[in-house]
């Protein structure tokens, strides 16, 4: 929905006014987009070029072949590579090593030489332009690549890169100061026990760390500078505001809500300089205490609390999460909860914040946030069951008194607070090539009934599962000394106290692989048409099928509409449903059985952020009816056009599933503003449609009030200022709608047209 | 057990009523409005359409039909609806879904099986059920079945009604409703037969029984709706008229709302081979405009509805 459309209930004075004008103006100068390597990355999430996840610079992305996938990116691009690349330690002395302690000395190298920017009106700083992975040199060695290769050529792939959800409770207690004690008395300790690695990493932390406070620190000279030739008084005082707060949070643990506030940005900035990024939490309960303590000392307003946090937000709307449950099982909910929303309803925009629902949560709250998603229009807040994620983290073997301190962390994921690192998201299986291949085999082996045909695709999905074990044990062997996330470890538990960085072995408490398995509609549509047309009703031999698949269903129209018009998942008609349900437990099956060289199993993911879109001419047509030039599904939602039952048929479907036996999968809900009448409460509605979903069993939903023949006209009109500020909830991530490739705006506007046929 | 004829089943409908509800579609009418939004509901029988944009030619389904009601043309199939009896023998068989059947009998337990499937988001969003047509009152002893069912396990009822109905199954219908919406559409008597083939007679007396109704029993939700046709009734004097008899009938004034027009129902018409005298034909911003400063010189309070503001552009 058109952002200047939005009917605020806060109105933002000039000066926040202001900074949201800049950061339209940074998402049309193309500054904040994000770029994936290739077509393949978005497909597997590896692409066996960069070892890292979306580059936008420097060697790892090529210009030719990378792909925009929207502007939700935390960095603003200035458009020029790391001014000192050639000078990064690893590279000029030609040292890089796979080790902590040489990550560390790069870093410190590239934060350092990361200037200290400071801009007009804003109270909140912090800006970078670079990341060091895509500055730094860096390559797992070839036995990692290998596997690699061998995954994908089975069907998957995957990196392990940032993607888990630091505990910012323990940083915002410490401050830099104190993470630097601590990480020094652990230093000392290790060494008086020998323990040479761990001594090398904590060893590496301190150079982070205070490379960190410099950082801080030159902010404070950059604004003094400033205000030194400042005239204007509201400026002026802005800038001694900053001073003072930087100048706090460089020498010791935040104290108010400003500083805190600030504390967490700049965490942000500094671990998302060493790439991509995570959630950061539960927002309510990190700054709940700061909020009182404020208001007690009369020394806040409710609109200062709320434009600090605005502010935050207008930097980058980054994953977060509202309500859940505390420990002893109450509502979470808080007045910081509410200030949280209330910021968002200031300042608008993209945002990825996710309001964790569950029965007992505060009713008052939950109507604002339905009120916000349907006022705004653009998937703020996302809509998540707090109890299913609960249930799905005890059930793969949290403890209880991890499992309650969970956060929606991601696109569809979440995330035990300091405790886990999942590569969440960054896995993939494509289940559709152990489908392809169970196809050609059966045909070979001339099988006649659809038992031994799913028997044989059961293997090979195994295959896959077991190519894709060796792949990710492969990366773990090397990660934490190929690529520490040495600032994200800072604020985990047991890590520094281990002296290992968060992504090595025996680091976290919970370490779990999450995979991202893309195509299970499509796969399970396939095989239900299978088993009716050429097993039961004998309309097709599989021969005859796969002959037609290969040519694209060229010249067999008919074929292809008998199995396009099989019964489909997603019409609550149990035949095709069932088989829904079928292929997703045997894949989950086949994962739980797996474990990692870290002790613990896989999961999947009914989710792919992207991949549906690329993936359809590069795996082919398939048996469900499906030309190759057309995406497969998104997550586990139905194919575009084929839930002709209309939503409410999708929603029952849908809830067959179980989800606390995944790790998360969205269902999207794209709806056009007539589906409310006018001068209906559609904040109530949604707030009904959603409760109702939750209740079912469903874990999330992602909403877009979206006119398409609006983004028809955007998408042939991309370059038209009128359209610039569509903001559109994708998949997982929001984006300006323009920004997107085209491939996406078109599979997103095909989506929306057909949910509302 | 008896059955019910029905067009169509929508579930979370937010325009018929409260909340969320499920509307259901009844097939039949005796009124024959020439704007009609479903003429796919007027047909007292089962009938069947072609979508032509699905339709692929291959000729499966002629061979099908027992009367030779079907036949192959340039573009697709054709269907001549003076042969059809509506066996809806040609739906299955056709490869792309193109033909689709427009109107099965349900009974009561069916309808109740849809029905609760949605009976928590009724509760929450303050919805139920609304029964349309068509005329539902010309099925009016399986409605007043249905509307009971709603009723004993809680579900909130609606009937949406034409006005042109025998006032004792209005009367047994009412029983049961928690609200009725009845049209008003027009305020002359010429042109209600030119436009809708019947006089006013028994809409008028439909509403005076309505009002002596809610009189007797006082809860009953009245809502009276106009739909604007574009040059046939939304002119001011029209609505004026429509405003006062309002007025001067009912003891409580009810609910009033406007519903702006749209050409969306323009494809039915082609698949019901019918022709349809309103191309082109749709309520733009402007008319919105107009139609808003209108409302604040009639008499009686009127909400406005159905109107999509594109406004792209701007
Ligand atoms: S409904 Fe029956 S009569 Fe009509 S076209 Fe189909 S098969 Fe023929
Ligand atoms: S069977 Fe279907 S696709 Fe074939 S001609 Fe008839 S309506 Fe068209």
């Amino acid at each position: 929905m058109k952002e200047s459309k939005v009917r605020k209930k806060f109105v933002p004075d000039n000066r926040m006014q202001a900074l949201i004008d800049r950061r339209l103006q940074l998402v049309v100068g193309q500054k904040r987009h994000v770029l994936c390597d290739n077509a393949e990355f978005l497909v597997y999430h590896w692409s066996g070029k960069a070892s890292t996840f979306a580059p936008a610079t420097g060697e790892h992305a090529d210009k030719e072949s990378r792909i925009e996938i929207g502007d939700h990116s935390a960095r603003v691009d200035n458009g020029m590579d790391f001014p000192f690349t050639q000078e990064i330690p690893s590279r000029k002395n030609n040292s890089f090593e796979l080790s902590a302690l040489n990550w560390a000395k790069d870093y410190a190298f590239f934060i350092d030489h990361s200037p200290a920017e400071v801009y007009a009106n804003e109270a909140l700083v912090g800006e970078f332009h670079w990341q060091l992975d895509e500055a730094r040199h860096f390559q797992y060695p070839d036995e990692q690549k290998e596997a690699g290769f061998l995954a994908r050529e089975l069907g998957a792939g995957g990196i392990s890169f940032a993607h888990t959800c630091p505990d910012l409770s323990i940083g915002l207690k410490l401050g830099w100061t104190g993470l630097l004690d601590k990480v020094r008395k652990y230093k000392k300790q290790y060494q008086e026990k020998g323990e040479s690695e761990r001594v090398e990493y904590l060893a590496g932390s301190e150079l982070v760390i205070e490379s960190i406070i410099r950082y801080i620190q030159r902010h404070v000279d950059k604004v003094k500078e400033l205000a030194a030739s400042e005239i204007n008084n509201d400026q002026l005082n802005i800038y001694l505001s900053i001073a003072e707060t930087c100048e706090a949070i460089a020498t010791r643990a935040p104290q108010t809500l400003k500083e805190a506030v600030q504390w967490i940005w700049m965490f942000q900035v500094v671990e998302r300089m060493h790439g991509h990024g995570n959630g950061y939490g539960r927002t309510d309960q990190l700054l709940i205490d700061f909020y009182k303590s404020d208001m007690e000392k009369g020394i806040l307003t409710r609109q200062e609390a709320r434009e600090l946090v605005g502010e935050m937000y207008i930097k980058y709307g980054s994953y977060t999460a509202l309500g859940g449950r505390l420990q002893d099982g109450s509502d979470a909910t808080n007045e910081m909860s509410w200030v949280c929303l209330e910021a968002y309803d200031l300042v608008g925009g993209i945002n990825h914040l996710g309001v964790m629902w569950h029965p007992e949560m505060d009713k008052e709250f939950y109507a604002y946030a339905n009120d916000i998603l349907t006022r705004h229009g653009c998937g703020v807040p996302t809509l998540v069951n707090y109890d299913v994620l609960k249930a799905s983290e005890v059930r793969s073997g949290y403890k209880p008194e991890d499992a309650w301190n969970i956060a929606y962390s991601g696109c569809q994921w979440y995330c035990g607070v300091g405790t886990e690192y999942n590569d969440q998201d960054v896995n993939s299986l494509v289940l559709l090539k152990p489908m392809q291949r169970a196809i050609e085999l059966g045909i070979e082996q001339k099988i006649d009934s659809f038992g031994a045909l799913w028997n044989i695709y059961n293997e090979e999905v195994d295959k896959t599962a077991n190519a894709l074990v060796d792949f990710k044990n492969a990366t773990y062997n090397w990660q934490a000394k190929v690529w520490p996330e040495m600032v994200t470890t800072f604020c985990m538990h047991d890590c520094i106290e281990k002296g290992r960085d968060c992504t090595d072995i025996d680091a976290v408490r919970y370490n779990y692989t999450s995979v991202n398995v893309l195509g299970v509609p499509n796969v399970s549509d396939s095989l239900y048409a299978i088993k009716k047309l050429v097993f039961e009703d004998k309309t097709y031999t599989l021969a005859q099928m796969q002959a037609a698949i290969e040519s694209d269903w060229e010249g067999q129209e008919i074929m292809r509409q008998h199995f396009l018009n099989c019964s489909k998942f997603g019409n609550d008609e149990d035949a095709s449903d069932d088989m829904a349900i079928q292929v997703s437990e045997n894949v989950r099956e086949i994962l739980e059985s797996k474990k990692n060289i870290k002790g613990f199993n896989f999961r999947p993911s009914l989710f792919q952020y992207m991949g549906h879109t690329y993936a359809g001419p590069m795996l082919g047509a398939t048996p469900d009816g499906r030309k190759a030039s057309e995406p497969i599904a998104h997550g586990m939602n139905p194919m575009h056009g084929r839930n002709h039952k209309g939503i409410a048929a999708t929603v029952e479907s849908f809830c067959k599933l179980d989800f606390s036996k995944y790790q998360g999968g969205s269902f999207q809900l794209e709806l056009t503003p007539n589906f409310f009448k006018t001068g209906s409460d559609s904040g109530k509605l949604m707030d009904s449609f959603s409760q109702n979903f939750f209740n079912k069993g469903g874990v999330q939903i992602n909403f877009n009030l979206v006119d398409f023949k609006v983004l028809e006209e955007a998408m042939n009109d991309n370059e038209n200022p009128i359209y610039h500020d569509i903001n559109v909830k994708v998949t997982g991530y929001s984006s300006h709608f323009v920004t997107m490739d085209k491939k996406f705006q078109k599979e997103f506007i095909e989506r929306v047209n057909y949910q509302n046929l | 057990m008896n059955k019910g004829l029905i067009y169509k089943i929508d579930r979370l409908n937010t325009h018929n009523g409260s909340g969320f509800r499920t509307v259901i579609y009844f097939k039949g009418c005796p009124l024959h409005c020439s704007w009609c939004h479903n003429p796919e509901g007027i047909n007292p029988k089962p009938e069947v359409w072609i979508n032509s944009l699905k339709c692929m030619g291959c000729g499966t389904c002629i061979s099908q039909c027992p009367e030779q009601a079907l036949g192959l043309i340039e573009k697709g199939v054709y269907l001549n609806r003076e042969k059809c009896t509506g066996c809806q023998l040609c739906v299955n068989p056709c490869p792309t879904i193109a033909i689709e059947p427009l109107g099965a009998y349900y009974t009561v337990d069916d309808l109740m099986k849809i029905i609760l499937q949605d009976k928590m988001l009724f509760e929450t969003s303050g919805g139920g059920v609304t029964v349309t047509g068509g005329e539902p009152g010309m099925q009016s002893d399986f409605v007043v079945e249905l509307l009971k069912a709603c009723q004993d396990v809680g579900v909130n009822t609606a009937l949406d009604t034409s006005g042109v109905v025998s006032l004792p199954s209005l009367g047994k219908m009412l029983q049961y409703c928690n609200t009725v919406f009845v049209d008003i559409k027009l305020f002359d008597d010429q042109a209600s037969k030119y436009y809708t083939g019947l006089p006013l007679k028994k809409l008028k007396e439909t509403i005076k029984y309505l009002n002596n109704y809610k009189k007797d029993t006082q809860n009953l939700n009245i809502e009276i709706r106009t739909p604007l046709i574009p040059g046939v009734n939304d002119d001011n004097e029209s609505l004026k008229k429509i405003a006062s008899f309002i007025q001067k009938t009912f003891t409580h004034a009810p609910k009033w709302e406007l519903c702006m027009f749209n050409d969306l129902c323009e494809d039915k018409y082609n698949r019901m081979n019918m022709a349809w005298g309103f191309k082109g034909k749709k309520h733009a911003a402007k008319d919105y405009e107009r139609i808003n400063h209108l409302k604040e010189s009639l008499p009686i309070d009127v909400t406005i509805s159905g109107f999509v503001e594109r406004n792209n552009k701007d």
